[in-house]
C-alpha cells in the first residue's frame, strides 16, 4: 500500500512539538504537585531529582548497581530463552512429554511472581533469586512462542517432509527452527520487558548487595524520596534501551516475517515493479 | 500407478466415488478437468498424502516427487537452499534453477520472488529429487508460454523416463504432454 494507503508520520516539526508539549506537562504537573504537597521525602521536585541524580550518577556504586542488576537480569533472560525453546522443541517431538508437562508450565504462567521470591528466599541466596526469577517468568513466554511456531511450522510443511523425506534433524535446523523466527523475536521483546520489571521487583525482595532493586528498597527506608525518584527514572530509561536494543537486534526477523506474509498476497506485477 | 474405485469426501462433501485412474507407466500425462473435480485429491491420494475412504490406491513407487498445489517453499531461505533442501548437490541445485530462467537468482530468498519465478523453484526442487514418479500439480501455474514450455521440457529431460502426471488447466500445456487424462464432474457424483 502507498502512502496515501497508510499511516502517516507526522512531520517533523509538529512531531517535536508534542514532544515539547509532553516535557511541559510531565515536568509542570511534577513541579505543581511537588509544590503542592510540601514535602521533598514524599514528591520531591524535579529539579531537586536532577541535582540528586547528578550526584548519584558520579558514584562508582551506583553504575555498579546497574551492572550487576543488568547482568543478573540478562542471564535470567538468556536462561528462560534457552529453557523455554528447548522445553518446547521437546515437547514437540515428544507428545506424551508435551500432555505430561504441559500443565507444569501452564503454573508457572500464572503464578505470581512474589511466590516465587519467597520461596526461592528459603533456597536460595539473595544474589541469584532476581536471575531465576526472571527466568521462571520468561520461560513460558519463550515456551508458549516457540511451540506455537513449531506447531505451524510442521502443520504447514509437513506434506514437503514426508514426500521429499527429509530427517527429522534436517527439518528441524532447516525447516522449523528457521520459521520460528518471528515467534521468537515477539517472545524476546514481551520476554525483555517482563524480565527487567521482575527481576527489579526480585531484587527489592531480596536485596542482593548492588542492585538496582536494592536502592530502591533503601531510599523507600530512609524516606530519601529524591533517591527513590532517580532509581525510578534509572529502570524506566533502561528499560527503554533494552527494548530499543532488542528491536533493533530482531529487526531483520521483523523483516523477514513481515516480508514473507507479504509475498504470500502479491502479484506478480507489484512484485516486478519493485 | 492407479487409483482403483476410490471414494474419498471431505467432512460431509464427497469429491469422488468409485474414481478408477491408471497413469501411463512411461511419458507425461496431463491430467485435465473442471475447477473442483478432484485433479489435487487425485494427486495427493497418489503420493500418500491423502487416504481413500474406500478402493485402493496401487503401484505407486517408493519415492515420488511433487509440485504441490501451493509452492511450500521455505521463504526465508534462498531458491538454491530451497532446492537443496531436497538432498541436490549445489552445482545441481544451481544448474536446475538455470535451466528454469532463474540463473541470477539463485541466492535470492524466495520472498523476494515473484509467484511465477517461485513457482520455478517449486519446479526445480521437484526435478532435483531422485525420484520414480513425478506428480505435478499446476507446475506452469503463473507462468508465461516461454517460462512454461522451459518447464516441460526441463521435466521431459530430468524424469528420465520415470512417469510423470500433471494437473493443468492450460489447453497448451496438456497439448504438449504424452497423453491426457479427463476427470470429469461425472466422477463427482452431487
Amino acid at each position: 500500500m502507498g502512502p496515501a494507503g497508510g499511516r502517516q508520520r507526522p512531520a517533523k516539526g509538529r512531531r517535536a512539538a508534542d514532544a515539547a508539549l509532553f516535557l511541559l506537562v510531565f515536568f509542570g504537573g511534577w513541579q505543581a504537585t511537588a509544590l503542592a504537597v510540601g514535602a521533598g521525602y514524599v514528591v520531591p521536585g524535579p529539579l531537586d531529582v536532577g541535582a540528586r541524580a547528578l550526584q548519584l550518577g558520579t558514584t562508582a556504586d551506583f553504575w555498579r548497581s546497574v551492572a550487576l542488576s543488568l547482568a543478573r537480569i540478562f542471564a535470567g533472560f538468556a536462561i528462560g530463552m534457552v529453557a523455554g525453546v528447548m522445553l518446547a522443541v521437546a515437547m514437540h517431538g515428544a507428545p506424551r512429554l508435551r500432555t505430561v508437562l504441559a500443565p507444569f508450565v501452564k503454573i508457572l504462567r500464572t503464578t505470581p511472581m512474589v511466590c516465587f521470591v519467597l520461596v526461592l528466599l528459603l533456597w536460595a541466596s539473595n544474589t541469584v533469586i532476581p536471575t531465576l526469577v526472571a527466568a521462571l517468568m520468561v520461560l513460558p513466554v519463550f515456551w508458549t512462542h516457540a511451540i506455537e511456531g513449531l506447531d505451524a511450522a510442521s502443520a504447514a510443511y509437513a506434506d514437503v517432509v514426508r514426500v521429499f523425506r527429509i530427517s527429522r534433524m534436517k527439518a528441524f535446523w532447516s525447516i522449523y527452527l528457521p520459521s520460528l523466527s518471528g515467534e521468537l523475536a515477539a517472545a524476546a521483546e514481551v520476554g525483555m520487558g517482563l524480565a527487567w520489571k521482575s527481576g527489579v521487583t526480585a531484587e527489592v525482595l531480596a536485596l542482593p548487595p548492588f542492585a538496582i532493586g536494592t536502592g530502591v528498597y533503601r531510599a523507600k527506608l530512609a524516606l530519601e524520596g529524591s533517591d527513590l525518584f532517580v532509581w525510578t527514572i534509572a529502570i524506566v530509561l533502561l528499560s527503554l534501551a533494552l527494548e530499543a536494543a532488542l528491536r533493533a537486534l530482531t529487526r531483520r526477523w521483523r523483516l523477514a516475517r513481515a516480508d514473507e506474509a507479504a509475498g504470500e498476497g502479491d502479484s506478480d506485477e507489484a512484485r516486478s515493479r519493485r | 500407478m492407479k487409483l482403483d474405485r476410490v471414494d474419498k469426501s471431505y467432512g460431509g462433501t464427497t469429491v469422488f466415488r468409485g474414481l478408477t485412474l491408471e497413469v501411463p507407466s512411461e511419458g507425461v500425462t496431463a491430467l485435465v478437468g473442471p475447477s473442483g473435480c478432484g485433479k489435487t485429491t487425485a494427486l495427493r491420494l497418489l503420493a500418500g498424502l491423502e487416504t481413500p475412504d474406500a478402493g485402493r490406491v496401487e503401484d505407486v513407487p517408493d519415492r515420488l516427487s511433487m509440485v504441490f498445489e501451493d509452492d511450500l517453499l521455505l521463504p526465508w531461505a534462498s531458491a538454491l537452499a530451497n532446492v537443496e533442501l531436497v538432498g541436490a548437490t549445489r552445482a545441481r541445485a544451481a544448474s536446475l534453477l538455470a535451466e528454469l530462467g532463474l540463473a541470477g537468482r539463485e541466492d535470492l530468498r524466495v520472498a523476494s520472488l515473484s509467484g511465477g519465478q517461485r513457482r520455478r523453484v517449486a519446479v526445480a526442487r521437484a526435478l532435483a529429487y531422485p525420484a520414480e514418479a513425478f506428480l505435478l500439480d499446476e507446475p506452469t501455474q503463473r507462468l508465461d508460454a516461454e517460462s512454461a514450455a522451459a518447464v516441460l521440457s526441463a521435466v521431459r529431460s530430468h524424469a528420465q523416463g520415470a512417469p510423470v502426471l500433471i494437473v493443468t488447466h492450460d489447453p497448451a500445456v496438456a497439448a504438449a504432454c504424452d497423453c491426457t487424462m479427463r476427470l470429469s464432474d461425472a466422477d463427482r457424483p452431487s
